[in-house]
């Protein structure tokens, strides 16, 4: 009896210390992606990010650029009136489009990754170029609130990535 | 009174009194498949009684020992008493001490007891031989093959006799007596005694038998006791088929293994997709195959040759396959290759030579017609006729072959001449041949070839089998050439080291090479339908020309494929006391796939017989050439361990097993490509100039579980089974990571009740095995896509930015996707009920299941989101499916003297229900709440309009809400919500319009019917398959022809096209009663999903047919072989189905659309197998 006593109690034990060598044995990151705690660790990576988010473009498809964009501002009167934006005094909400806020949640992600690094000095590579990307990515969170403002007016303002 | 004690009673052991040999090889394959098979355990008798006849000893002792007895003769006083005094004794002992006082002797052959008289008075025998007689004969297998102990008794009495080495026994009869032979594992047969001098009884073997043990997960089970639902497949099912994979020879041949063609149809190195039950999952996030299982192990069955599979489990339900775990929530499919046997040497051979033929390939329209089609098309659009009078005029000239001198000189008569500007050949509208584009590709007979050796044997101490397999496929294509190579080399040995330790190890190489021409695939399949015949195959000068794909199939480059499959498997079991097993297995598999493909230039000639470089596709620059190679490695490691333990205690039966599990999967890939090539001769990397391009990487999953079962049964009476286990997955992490998923079943084998005898009579008699089951269980199915797909990673991408800085263009990185807070497993319930029966002595055998599959918390469509996330919405567990089906087997086994014969019928039926999806409009263009699936939306149809005057009529009430100009031999839908108009409403489920669904499209009533004879060396079995329901809804050109299509260049012309409405005072001939509307590329008003075009697309089709002969043994001894068999084996040979025939009812999936496939085909094989 006691025989089997000692094999149950091995055998318990062994499968205790089974459980938690299992643990690292299923844990298993990708291998050939780049995961976020990879990321932003040198200039570059915040160069890569940064030049990523110039994604609007000067002039847009077959249009003929900046001129026409300027139609319907006060820099500039088409022959026909647009009812949909302009009224006397007031600028109407876009009716059509979509409210995207990617470029405002990847700047915000920009930051929450890149600040507490940059604070700590983590970041390898040249400052200059560092507090460069940084000054960038500012400036694109910016433009998009620009962008919006001149779109629909009052837009709520987001420091942080939302979960989902 | 007679006081009967027992101590121990008779072990049901699974292998008893199977012939030797057979039960030899059982007990290798248990020990290979770490079986734990129930131990022989000698019954020990305990009686003590002064006042007992021999005859009640004799039951006595036949009811507690499970041994036979007879007496040799009716003139044994059975009514003689004797006395008793046993305790804890062997048979042996028992028999000896109670005939002491006797002039009675027995002697034991297996489990059978032989008692007779030690010296026969005379006069007793004088007075038998008055009125019966002593005969002689033998007991032979259909082989010819004497057979050792078999009992032949005469019914009724206790006179009976055992058959010695040579099958020979001798038996007292007299006329109108029946002599029964029974051997186990083999039919019984009553043979009525009409005075013949001797008697030869041949004895069918008996697969059906119920005592059969089969494989179950870790370990086997006799099949009276399994309680789950389990399918099983015998290597005789699978003999002699002349296929290219397993999965083929499997189609129809279990319930609820649903095997089908895919969307690359023939092709030869095409495997065959697999389920069982049904579609298990449409969820984004994870697969449904069953887990498939080579001796324990995870691999691909279509690696293995046919031959060497002993056996196939199929575990259906979620008790059967629960021990598995989340791998195996879509069930399990256990494969069992065989083993060697001792003490027997066996050396076999067998070969088949095959010519395989393309079937249902359309048929093109003839030139004149196909001209006169297409020019009809264009002219119901308003446009101009395409072929014009002087186009017209040479296709008839090249119909009727009535060409001049001077214009076959030119060789105008072969279809094609100068443009008259100039400008190169005449093809297409222009074109004026007769070409049979199908015919120009295929041929009408490919050969292949298998050949297959294997050897096995051994001693007590050790056995063996080695086997090779070779299989050479030809493919169909008559422009350039495909073909299919694959190798086998398999070993296996177990070595008994002592009475505790038993090593198991075997070791498996596969290897296929597949070649093809880099443009066989979907895109050629589709132009191949389209392709006119009025264009000729090749120019004046002899070049091909470019519509004829040929140049691309021939010189534009091959594609090559090698793959190889190393398994290495090794087990350890130990058995420290007697029924207590250790089990412990390790293996690896390693996998290699190196692709090679190279593009190679193409031309077409112009009239000065110049080369113009060709594109081969639109991804290639006219003339572009490339070499790319791709290489992938996998590496696959398994452990398992685990240990079983089986108590009896008198009628209760115990057996629990614990385990753990651990698998872990590395792959790695690289893929690089150069365009360029210096030469078309050496198409190499190292050959090629420009636009480098590599990718590689790698990627792992990993998965632990711990899993315990428990079976009871009492006197096999009521049987209990419980699973357990506990599993952890790479895949999820954190709190997700573990599972558990608990399953169990019972049974009831009703035939083992006293009442059932009592109360059911006549019919208990004729059923003696009844056994009901059923089952529940709780899965988890950690197949995912993704194989990480709880990690965030970041898009990043090589010079992805669409700025140049400094004269480059800079990588680029984006913020990484969400991966949802709430994701989790997807969890698979199942329950089944079912039934299991024998009767009249097991000439009819047959199972029922009914089941039900919950697949729940499949990963659906995003739900919707505030766009302040600023990023694509995760996808999340929110939807949920429901399979239910049944599963009938029945099967007939008979001989009638030297005619043996069987019937088996394989029935199965499943469909799908969402049972929640998030589409809250039940918009019908997605999956809803309530959806059948594979339900096809269609509108009514009343017919075709004979006249505008009908068709004006008609619209007055039922007016489309598309298509204009609508006028006589169009179609008339039919309003069916009152409306007036035929419209597609909201598009939702409350608001569907005149749509309703008219037919499912998910395969129904899937069958398999075998019939099969045998007499004497003769063996005839024909397999027919089919599918009993399902409805198709056909779309595109190779439907449609000419008619709804956009232009002509998407357009078919195939002989059911000319099938077109036509009025009366047609210059083409009237066709009123037409099947399909009036032609016209008028972007499809007529070709709307609807009821007159549904299409029924169940079949039968005779999947093998086979006749074999085994030439006599007697004929063979002096060349030394010990069977030969030669037989004739034909596939696909006849096929009955109502649907449109230009398709294949097995192959509707094309990548290009229905239809657009390589060809099944039929094949016709002829072979031998050899024993030596």
């Amino acid at each position: 009896m006691h025989f089997k006593k000692y094999i149950l109690c091995a055998s318990l034990f062994g499968a205790l210390l089974g459980l938690s060598a299992c643990e690292d044995f299923l844990d298993r990151e990708p291998l050939d992606k780049v995961t976020p705690n990879q990321f932003f660790n040198t200039d570059q990576h915040l160069a890569d990010y940064a030049i990523a988010r110039y994604n609007f473009s000067t002039k847009g498809g077959w249009g003929v650029g900046p001129i026409d964009d300027d139609t319907d501002t006060d820099d500039m009167v088409a022959r026909t009136a647009n009812f949909n934006q302009w009224v006397p005094e007031r600028r109407l909400t876009s009716q059509g489009g979509s409210i995207s806020f990617t470029t405002i949640r990847d700047a915000n992600y920009f930051f929450e990754q890149v600040l507490p690094k940059y604070e700590a000095g983590t970041i390898t590579g040249s400052e200059i170029r560092i507090k460069h990307f940084i000054g960038e990515m500012y400036f694109m969170r910016a433009w998009s609130y620009f962008e919006k403002l001149r779109s629909y007016g009052d837009f709520p303002i987001l420091t942080k990535v939302l979960p989902d | 009174m007679i006081n009967f004690q027992t101590k121990s009673l008779n072990i049901s052991s699974v292998c008893v009194a199977v012939r030797k040999s057979i039960f030899i090889a059982l007990l290798s394959l248990c020990g290979l498949n770490s079986a734990a098979a129930s131990p022989q355990i000698t019954p020990k008798v305990e009686l003590k009684s002064t006042n007992i006849t021999i005859q009640e000893f004799v039951n006595y002792l036949s009811k507690e020992t499970g041994y036979s007895f007879f007496f040799k003769s009716d003139a044994i006083d059975t009514k003689q008493v004797i006395s008793v005094d046993v305790e804890s004794s062997s048979v042996n002992e028992a028999l000896d001490k109670a005939l002491a006082g006797t002039n009675l002797a027995y002697s034991i052959t297996d489990k059978n007891i032989v008692i007779y008289e030690k010296a026969v008075p005379r006069v007793a025998t004088q007075s038998i031989q008055q009125n019966t007689k002593t005969i002689k004969g033998q007991v032979l297998d259909q082989l010819g093959e004497p057979i050792i102990g078999a009992t032949v008794s005469i019914k009724g009495t206790t006179n009976g006799a055992i058959s010695d080495i040579d099958g020979n026994f001798a038996i007292n009869v007299k006329t109108g007596d029946v002599i029964e032979v029974r051997y186990m594992g083999y039919q019984s047969q009553n043979i009525k005694y009409n005075s013949q001098q001797s008697l030869k009884i041949v004895l069918k073997e008996d697969s059906e038998l119920l005592d059969e043990v089969i494989v179950v997960g870790f370990g086997t089970q006799k099949k009276v006791n399994v309680t789950g639902s389990v399918g099983t497949v015998s290597s005789k099912e699978l003999a002699s088929r002349p296929v290219n994979n397993v999965g083929q020879a499997l189609q129809g041949v279990v319930p609820g293994l649903n095997l089908s063609v895919n969307s690359n149809g023939g092709m030869i190195d095409n495997k065959m997709g697999i389920n069982i039950r049904g579609t298990g999952t449409i969820g984004d996030g994870s697969t449904a195959s069953p887990l498939i299982l080579i001796d324990g192990i995870e691999g691909d069955m279509n690696t293995l040759a046919p031959q060497d599979i002993e056996n196939i489990s199929v575990l259906k339900d979620a008790s059967s396959s629960a021990i598995y775990g989340s791998r195996a929530a879509f069930g399990v499919i256990l494969i069992t290759t065989k083993s060697g046997t001792a003490d027997k040497i066996s050396v076999s051979y067998s070969n088949s030579f095959r010519f395989s033929k393309p079937i249902n390939l359309p048929k093109t329209l003839s030139s004149d017609k196909f001209a006169r089609y297409f020019n009809r098309a264009h002219i119901n659009s308003g446009q101009a006729a395409l072929y014009n009078d002087e186009t017209l005029a040479l296709i008839d000239k090249t119909m009727n072959n009535d060409w001049t001198e001077d214009e076959i000189s030119k060789g105008y008569h072969t279809g094609t001449q100068p443009r008259a500007d100039g400008k190169g050949w005449r093809d297409w509208a222009a074109g004026y041949a007769s070409t049979d584009w199908f015919k120009e590709f295929y041929k009408d007979f490919a050969f292949s070839q298998e050949h297959n050796i294997s050897v096995s044997g051994g001693s007590k101490k050790v056995t063996y089998a080695l086997s090779g397999t070779f299989l050479g496929v030809d493919g169909l294509l008559k422009k350039g050439s495909d073909e299919l190579q694959r190798f086998n080399l398999n070993a296996k040995v177990n070595v008994a080291i002592n009475k505790y330790l038993n090593v198991n190890f075997s070791s498996r190489w596969a290897r296929e090479e597949f070649d093809r021409p880099y443009h066989l695939g979907g895109l050629f399949f589709h132009n191949l339908s389209r392709r006119w015949p009025t264009n000729a195959v090749k120019d004046l000068n002899g070049h091909y020309l470019e519509s004829s794909q040929v140049s691309h199939m021939k010189d534009g480059g091959v594609s090559k494929t090698e793959k190889d499959w190393l398994t290495n498997y090794v087990q350890i079991k130990i058995q420290p006391i007697k029924d207590w097993n250790i089990y412990l297995e390790g293996s690896h598999r390693t996998n290699s796939d190196f692709s090679h493909y190279n593009v190679l230039p193409i031309y077409q000639y112009d009239l000065n017989n110049q080369p113009i470089p060709i594109s081969i596709n639109e991804n290639y620059a006219p003339g572009e050439s490339r070499a790319s190679e791709y290489a992938y490695k996998e590496n696959y490691y398994t452990f398992n361990g685990f240990s079983d333990y089986f108590k009896q205690i008198n009628k209760h039966y115990f057996k629990v097993m614990v385990g753990f599990n651990a698998e872990l999967m590395k792959v790695r890939d690289i893929n690089a490509r150069a365009n360029g090539l210096i030469s078309p001769s050496v198409p190499t990397l190292n050959t090629a100039t420009t636009n480098m391009y590599t990718s590689g990487g790698y990627s792992e999953w990993a998965s632990a579980g711990f899993f315990g079962r428990a079976n009871y049964n009492y006197a096999e009476k009521y049987l209990v089974e419980i699973n357990m286990r506990y599993d952890g997955a790479s895949r999820f992490i954190g709190n997700e990571r573990w599972g558990f998923f608990p399953s169990f079943s019972l049974g009831w084998n009703m035939a083992n009740e006293k009442f059932y005898k009592n109360y059911f009579g006549a019919f208990a008699e004729a059923v003696h095995t009844l056994k009901f089951r059923g089952s529940w269980g709780d899965s988890g199915n950690m197949n995912t896509k993704n194989w990480y797909p709880f990690y965030q990673t970041l898009p990043y991408s090589k010079e992805g930015s669409l700025w140049l800085l400094n004269g480059e263009r800079p990588n680029t990185a984006n913020a990484p996707g969400l991966v949802s807070s709430l994701m989790t497993w997807e969890r698979v319930r199942q329950w089944n009920v079912g039934l299991d029966f024998g009767a009249f002595q097991n000439r009819l055998t047959g199972s029922f299941d009914y089941f039900k599959r919950t697949t729940l918390d499949m990963i659906g469509p995003a739900p919707e989101m505030p766009s302040i996330l600023g990023a694509t919405v995760p996808k999340v567990n929110n939807t949920d499916m429901e399979s239910y089906g049944w599963e009938l087997e029945i099967g007939w086994r008979d001989q009638i003297n030297d005619w043996s014969y069987g019937a088996k019928l394989v029935l199965s039926d499943a469909q799908q229900k969402i049972t929640r999806y998030p589409n809250v409009t039940k918009n019908l263009d997605e999956y809803y709440s309530g959806r059948m699936l594979g339900d096809i939306w269609g509108y009514a149809t009343k017919g075709i309009a004979q006249s505008q005057e009908e068709m004006d009529e008609h619209l007055k009430h039922n007016k489309p809400t598309w298509g204009s100009n609508w006028g006589a031999g169009d179609i008339m839908y039919v309003d069916l919500d009152g409306d007036g108009i035929v419209s597609s409403g909201s598009n939702t489920l409350d608001k569907p319009g005149d749509r309703r669904i008219i037919g499912n499209s998910t395969p129904r009533y899937r069958y398999g019917i075998s019939l099969d004879a045998g007499y004497k060396g003769f063996d005839f079995s024909m397999f027919f398959q089919g599918v009993g329901k399902r409805d198709y809804s056909l779309g595109g050109g190779y439907f449609w022809g000419a008619t709804g299509t956009g232009s002509v260049w998407q357009s078919n012309g195939f002989e059911e096209h000319w099938n077109f409405w036509r009025p009366e005072g047609d210059p083409l001939g009237a066709n009123t009663d037409a099947y399909y509307p009036r032609v016209a590329l008028d972007g499809g008003k007529n070709t709307y999903s609807q009821t007159r075009y549904l299409q029924d697309a169940s079949y039968i089709r005779l999947k093998n047919i086979q006749l074999g002969y085994t030439i006599p043994r007697h004929l063979l001894e002096k060349i030394k072989i010990s069977r030969l068999r030669v037989y004739l084996s034909g596939d696909n040979l006849w096929t009955h189905s109502s649907i449109s025939g230009i398709f294949d009812p097995e192959a509707l999936d094309g990548g290009w659309g229905s239809g657009k496939t390589y060809p099944l085909q039929k094949t016709f094989s002829v072979g031998i197998n050899v024993n030596f």
